[in-house]
């Protein structure tokens, strides 16, 4: 965390936190009802589980505030992507609801200093 | 946004024309190369990731497809960086979709440097082919260009450079100085050759005719002294043989000061080739390396006797014809076999002065390993012995020179005039009277033939007399190595 940085945080934890709080309510204002937040597993971990209509997304969050090391989405890898998969896997087998799809997505936050957040959303992702 | 670029790939040592769409769709930063590429293509995207950001272009972070088409043809080469970053320049609306007759070849360095790259004469042609006649390539390739007819090169140095070119419609084509098709003459290396009369001629007369020839003797005699030096008396290549020359060259190595062909090859692997390694497997083997000149192969008995009979097909043909993954290529291999070898392990069988000290058995053994029908190959099998005095007469390579390219220009000459060798009457019925006698085979039979006209050219003359074919007999009739077996 640099020294330009205005919003003090705690620690990573607390900056995730608030990128997935920015993200809630993003994704509320779009109609997406949110289920669970970080939810994790021995195999990994979703952000963000939420569905609209009939479909249920698990949705990576990636918050930033500087591009010096990449853009949020350069910062998913295909080695995240699976841990994200079977994560899902577990959520689905723990979870009796039912769905006609299920998708895997992408948000990310680009807040630079003193600027209004950026989204960047998409609706499905592969590798 | 779909964009397209043409380039090449080498398919055995021919260019074949590509295509290779790109298409930048919205989604993870992934970059999927597809249509067969090899493992130099697929770490080309480091290359092209790298060189876009030395231009200060951000690299897209979203999912770029390319598309390699034909996707059946196996795709091997560096030279694919600068059509893949062309391709997504042209998606990302960087540069204008460039015109249909114009191909890219070239390797990126990290920094957006253009480099020299193997093989772009075959590139070149065979984009050529395909009606590709305006080609993008890295400036230290521009020798190699100019050697193909009736297509405008624009060589480059960086990426950057070549982009504005294309921007700012500064486009022209580089106008290159015409090659030149000079030789290099060699001949005087054959002063180092001291007596060895019948030696010396059998050789003028395999250059002459590009006769395939076997030197036995024991060691230290001069075998492969001879035989190297072959190489400096053959007649100089004419301008299509210089080409297909220069293509297999350039199909190895980087050539950045490309000097033509000036001479035909000689390669003399060593007896420890494999059998892919002569005849070529993903690369062409020796004996494609040795298209047009000589392939030498020194201390011959000691090579595996199956490499030795995969030269046989390509011996008769002058190609090689593989199949690899469902996909066959062909190789030219048009070549004169030299070989050189001991008649026995101590190296002595047939030696005036040394006594051989191998059984019978170890002797019929060695000489063995050569088959029959290999043995039957060489037109000319010469023994040499020790020579009598050290101080005997020097060769004079350029006089054999002088009379081999007067024998090989009126070779061409008759040929050009669709006119053959005539016989006096005499030889025909001596060459049958001898055949019959059951002496030789019929190849054989028509080697003796072939040797005989080289020997009469080599006299200036059009018409073999009886004397051509006795001297072709003695080179050729006899093959003491096979009377041992």
């Amino acid at each position: 965390m640099t020294n330009e940085d205005t919003k003090a945080f705690k620690n990573k934890r607390a900056v995730g936190s608030y990128g997935e709080t920015l993200a809630t309510n993003y994704l509320k204002e779009k109609g997406f009802v949110c289920l669970k937040r970080n939810f994790y597993t021995r195999y990994g971990e979703i952000d963000l589980i939420c569905r609209k209509e009939e479909t249920l997304y698990f949705v990576e969050v990636k918050y930033r505030r500087t591009l010096k090391y990449g853009s949020p989405r350069e910062a998913v890898t295909p080695a995240k992507y699976k841990r994200m998969r079977l994560a899902a896997g577990q959520y689905l087998s723990q979870n009796n609801d039912s769905y006609q799809a299920v998708r895997f997505a992408f948000l990310g936050i680009l807040e630079r200093n003193g600027e209004e957040p950026v989204y960047d959303w998409l609706e499905s992702i592969e590798f | 946004m779909i964009s397209k670029v043409q380039s090449a790939v080498i398919s055995g040592i021919e260019g074949q024309m590509i295509e290779l769409e790109t298409h930048i769709a919205n989604g993870m930063p992934n970059h999927v190369i597809v249509g067969l590429p090899g493992q130099v293509v697929k770490e080309s995207k480091e290359r092209v990731k790298s060189a876009l950001k030395v231009m200060g272009i951000r690299f897209p972070d979203t999912r770029i497809t390319q598309n390699l088409y034909p996707a059946y043809l196996r795709k091997e080469g560096a030279h694919l960086d600068l059509p893949m970053a062309v391709g997504i320049l042209t998606c990302m609306g960087r540069m204008n979709q460039a015109d249909k007759r114009f191909g890219f070849i070239g390797e990126l360095s990290l920094e957006g440097h253009i480099r020299p790259i193997k093989g772009a004469l075959s590139l070149i042609e065979g984009m050529k082919h395909a009606g590709i006649t305006h080609i993008v390539l890295p400036e230290g390739n521009l020798n190699e260009g100019r050697y193909v007819d009736s297509v405008s090169l624009y060589p480059f140095q960086t990426l950057e450079a070549m982009v504005a070119a294309f921007e700012s419609d500064s486009l022209s084509p580089c106008t290159p100085e015409n090659p030149s098709f000079e030789s290099i003459i060699q001949a005087e290396h054959f002063r180092d050759v001291i007596g060895q009369e019948g030696a010396v001629r059998a050789a003028e007369i395999a250059a002459a005719g590009f006769h395939n020839i076997l030197f036995s003797g024991p060691p230290g005699s001069g075998k492969t002294m001879i035989a190297r030096r072959l190489i400096g008396i053959l007649p100089p290549p004419d301008r299509d043989e210089r080409v297909e020359i220069a293509k297999i060259k350039s199909a190895f190595e980087v050539q950045e000061n490309f000097e033509y062909a000036s001479n035909r090859p000689l390669r003399a692997p060593h007896h420890t080739l494999t059998r892919a390694g002569m005849i070529g497997s993903l690369l062409p083997g020796e004996v494609t390396r040795a298209h047009r000149g000589i392939l030498l192969l020194d201390e011959m008995a000691e090579f595996r006797s199956d490499v030795l009979e995969s030269l046989r097909e390509p011996l008769s043909t002058g190609w090689v014809n593989l199949t690899r993954h469902h996909h066959a290529v062909r190789f030219p291999a048009r070549f004169m076999l030299v070989g050189t070898m001991n008649p026995c392990p101590c190296g002595n069988y047939f030696s005036e002065d040394v006594a051989c000290t191998c059984t019978t058995h170890a002797v019929k053994k060695y000489i063995g390993k050569l088959s029959g029908p290999m043995l039957d190959r060489f037109d000319l099998n010469i023994y040499i012995d020790r020579v009598e005095t050290p101080r005997g007469a020097r060769a004079d390579g350029n006089l054999m020179r002088l009379r081999i390219e007067s024998a090989h220009a009126l070779r061409k000459e008759m040929e050009k005039a669709g006119t053959t060798m005539s016989y006096d009457p005499e030889v025909s019925d001596m060459a049958d009277r001898y055949y019959e006698k059951g002496k030789f085979s019929m190849r054989r039979y028509k080697k003796l033939l072939a040797l005989s006209e080289t020997i009469a050219l080599l006299d200036q003359r059009t018409r073999v007399q009886t004397s051509d074919f006795y001297e072709a007999y003695a080179f050729g009739g006899q093959n003491r190595l096979a009377e041992v077996k």
